[in-house]
């Protein structure tokens, strides 16, 4: 494949390059990157990849493969799968090169180039309520990578489509404004359908918001909403271990967790209900200086 | 409550708890020189991390471990971040690219 | 190779050396095969502070440069952790990457480091282990026939590591298979070894780290993208040329130990690709190998190590070529009636695993 047949996309903090004889994949892009237009020149990517077809005549269906650099760093997913493996292919590889930054795993939401961070636990629902936000109102930064720039304590947003799994899919495709690209059913990870974010979102991609509130979700099912100030200490320690370069960073990240705790809020916000969360955080945020 | 003379230190021990054992909002938090883990830390913790910083720089710290057995012994798990600091000590450099 | 892949390389080589100026899109090329030899934080080393770059560039150059401080501190704290194990009863010798860090050499910076390899005298390898063991070390698990492979004809016991810890400590008692065609008694490496200042540690000696580098490299496991194996020996070679008889000492060692061979073999590959310090006269007091050895090794070890364009899987010959070097490493390293069973078996449990595994990610920082 010659540099020509790639496909650029800028998402904000990096810009993927994807090239694939796969014309459904390319259909699918489409759906999900629909804002995006061709970039001219030969851009520097941060990563570049194919998704490549395997064998047509395996007995058990045929499976796409990602190549990065000469190398196939995962197993193959199902031909019809291409999207998910991009998705989470690409995710994986840009979490192993952007150490220049602090890479937190949370969402991140804004309003007024003021961030609100929302660090991911399993099951804590944080993908499911940053897109709620977003259909809310909140400029989409990202629903995966809390991109912190050091120096200056920034957040640079990763505009990219959300996986939704489940019962997510459902309860975030119901909403007015909901995007969604295709389902993939039975994906090793469940149903998997991505949630498309905004246009507005994908223009500000390049617009830093400064960390103001830090919300730790905690989604259970019918269970009444509880809020709990969180000591900023204890913040930093887990925004902290809820990233995928803090402990390589050591000193530099460790600096990094504390002034961001000190600038901002922090709650733990145990929830059931969608709505009742959003309305909870909008009143805190407000009220955050 | 002690009465010695107190030579002025030089840098490298007490530096790393300045920079990396910071107290916010009335609670501790410290960076292990050698593992790179994050711990927070009680008060009683980091005034002993603070003793120990203070006698490896005056080049006591054998002084200080006998008054620490004398005391009954390390409060848990100190004992460690207390060694990872006197690593520091002997290196002079730090080995991390800022 | 197309010619401008050929280029890439010498690019990539040249980086390794000095500063760079070259464009945004020559920078991305580059950074992509120097990620796959797992060179790029060497290129970050040599030109992060040098060279004139975009942002984008200076961000993964110093993205590189960070993991490679990163697993360089871990080596440092798995070795501050051993170091209450180590008394007067026994040396034990820091091997490699491990010896690099301690001993400050230049060429540790950018270098990887994947475990803690040490060597200590087979008499004392049980004493070792088990003062490992009740430190809290854990053997990484093995069935039994692996674990016999390991002891009796390997010079590695399995590797152990301690719970929570990113790296493995590997316990050594040589530096070569004692079933191989190049086996020696590793006494002689712990008599010329010497101590590392500030540590209860020893390294080998400047000869036999440089000896050491060359067996490693081409005949100690599969040569896939050993292309930073030879960057050590390159390294290594430029830290002792000026020191005092260094040539003639690690030539007359060579033939002590028999290992004039993979010597010539990394002097050769070191000078080619590097421009090592190695001058004619030195070549000529080796034994040069064999024609169709040396024919084959200078066609196959570039296939081999190099890596491949990085826009397309390996092409048929690169994996052709490392196959062969594979094929001979087996060869050197066990006699034949001994290879066959060892492989089928090596061969069903890969088979095995490929079957059972899910999509396991590698290790999450982006170094080999």
């Amino acid at each position: 494949m010659t540099p020509a047949e790639y496909r650029l996309l800028d998402v904000g903090a990096a810009k993927l390059a994807v090239a694939s004889p796969i014309e459904s994949f390319h259909d699918h892009l489409g759906c999900v990157y629909p804002h995006h237009e061709p970039i001219g020149g030969a851009p520097f990517a941060d990563a570049r990849l194919s998704l490549l077809p395997g064998s047509r005549f395996r007995l058990r269906g045929r499976q796409v493969v990602l190549w990065a650099d000469s190398l196939r760093p995962f197993e193959p997913y199902p031909y019809n799968c291409a999207l998910p493996l991009f998705e989470w292919g690409s995710n994986f590889l840009l979490s192993r090169r952007l150490n220049a930054y602090l890479l937190l795993h949370a969402g991140v939401v804004a309003r007024n180039d003021r961030a609100l961070l929302l660090p991911a636990a399993p099951g804590s629902g944080k993908t499911t309520l940053t897109c709620a936000l977003h259909l809310a109102g909140w400029r989409f930064l990202s629903d995966e990578f809390g991109v912190v720039d050091m120096e200056s304590g920034e957040l640079l947003p990763m505009v990219r489509p959300a996986p939704l799994k489940n019962r997510s899919i459902d309860v975030i495709g119901r909403r007015p404004g909901a995007v969604l690209g295709p389902l993939f059913p039975k994906t090793r990870k469940g149903d998997v359908s991505h949630f498309v974010p905004d246009r507005e979102s994908f223009l500000a991609r390049h617009r830093r918001a400064i960390p103001t509130l830090v919300i730790f979700p905690r989604f259970q099912a019918g269970a009444a909403l509880h809020c709990t100030p969180v000591p900023r200490a204890q913040a930093a320690m887990r925004i902290g271990l809820n990233s995928f370069n803090y402990q390589a960073l050591g000193p530099l990240s460790f600096q990094a967790t504390v002034a961001l705790a000190r600038r901002t809020q922090a709650y733990e916000l145990v929830f059931g209900d969608l709505d009742e969360a959003i309305a909870h955080i909008e009143t805190l945020f407000d009220g955050t200086p | 409550m002690d009465d010695r003379v107190r030579v002025r230190p030089s840098p490298a021990v007490l530096f790393w708890l300045d920079r990396y054992c910071p107290s916010v909002d009335g609670h501790f938090l410290f960076l292990d020189p050698i593992s790179w883990q994050s711990f927070e830390l009680t008060e009683g913790a980091v005034i002993v991390l603070r003793e120990a910083a203070s006698a490896i720089e005056q080049e006591r710290f054998n002084d200080f471990l006998f008054e620490v057995r004398e005391a009954g012994g390390w409060p848990p798990g100190l004992e460690f971040l207390v060694r990872a600091l006197t690593e520091l000590r002997q290196t002079n450099e730090f080995p991390f690219p800022e | 190779m197309s010619s401008t892949a050929v280029s890439d390389i010498e690019l990539l080589l040249r980086g390794l050396r000095e500063p760079l100026d070259i464009d945004e899109a020559r920078w991305e090329r580059l950074l992509r095969i120097a990620r796959v030899s797992g060179l790029h934080a060497r290129l970050a080393a040599t030109n992060l502070d040098q060279a004139r770059m975009t942002d984008v560039v200076r961000r993964h150059l110093l993205s590189s440069a960070r993991i490679a401080a990163y697993r360089a501190q871990m080596a440092r704290a798995e070795l501050f952790h051993l170091t209450p194990l180590v008394d007067s009863a026994f040396p034990v010798i820091v091997l490699k990457g491990g010896a690099y860090l301690l001993q400050k050499r230049t060429l540790a910076h950018g270098r990887f480091v994947s475990d803690v390899d040490l060597l200590v005298p087979k008499a004392h390898l049980r004493t070792m282990e088990n003062r490992l063991r009740t430190a809290g070390w854990q053997p990484e698990k093995l069935n039994p026939y692996d674990e016999r492979y390991y002891r009796d004809w390997s010079h590695e016991t399995p590797p152990m590591r301690f719970p929570g810890h990113s790296l493995e400590v590997d316990l050594h008692h040589a530096i070569t298979p004692v079933t191989g065609s190049l086996a020696f008694d590793p006494a002689s490496l712990i008599e010329r070894s010497e101590t590392i200042p500030g540590t209860p540690f020893r390294a080998l000696c400047a000869e036999d780290q440089v000896l050491h580098a060359c067996v490693h490299c081409f005949h100690d496991g599969e040569l896939d993208l050993r292309i930073r194996e030879v960057v050590d020996i390159d390294g290594l070679l430029r830290t002792y040329a000026e020191r005092e008889d260094f040539w003639q000492r690690l030539i007359a060692r060579a033939a002590e130990l028999e290992l004039q061979r993979p010597l010539w073999y990394g002097l050769h590959f070191a000078q080619t690709w590097l421009q090592s310090p190695v001058t004619p006269d030195i070549f000529k007091s080796l034994a040069t190998p064999p024609l169709l050895n040396r024919v084959a090794m200078k066609a196959l070890v570039p296939l081999a190590m190099l890596p491949s364009n990085p826009d397309f899987p390996p092409p048929l010959r690169v994996r052709v070529a490392r196959m062969l070097m594979q094929a001979r490493y087996h060869l050197l390293r066990m006699p034949l009636h001994l290879l066959a069973p060892h492989l089928i078996r090596k061969t069903l449990r890969r088979l095995k695993a490929q079957l059972d595994r899910r999509a396991e990610a590698p290790a999450n920082d982006g170094a080999p």
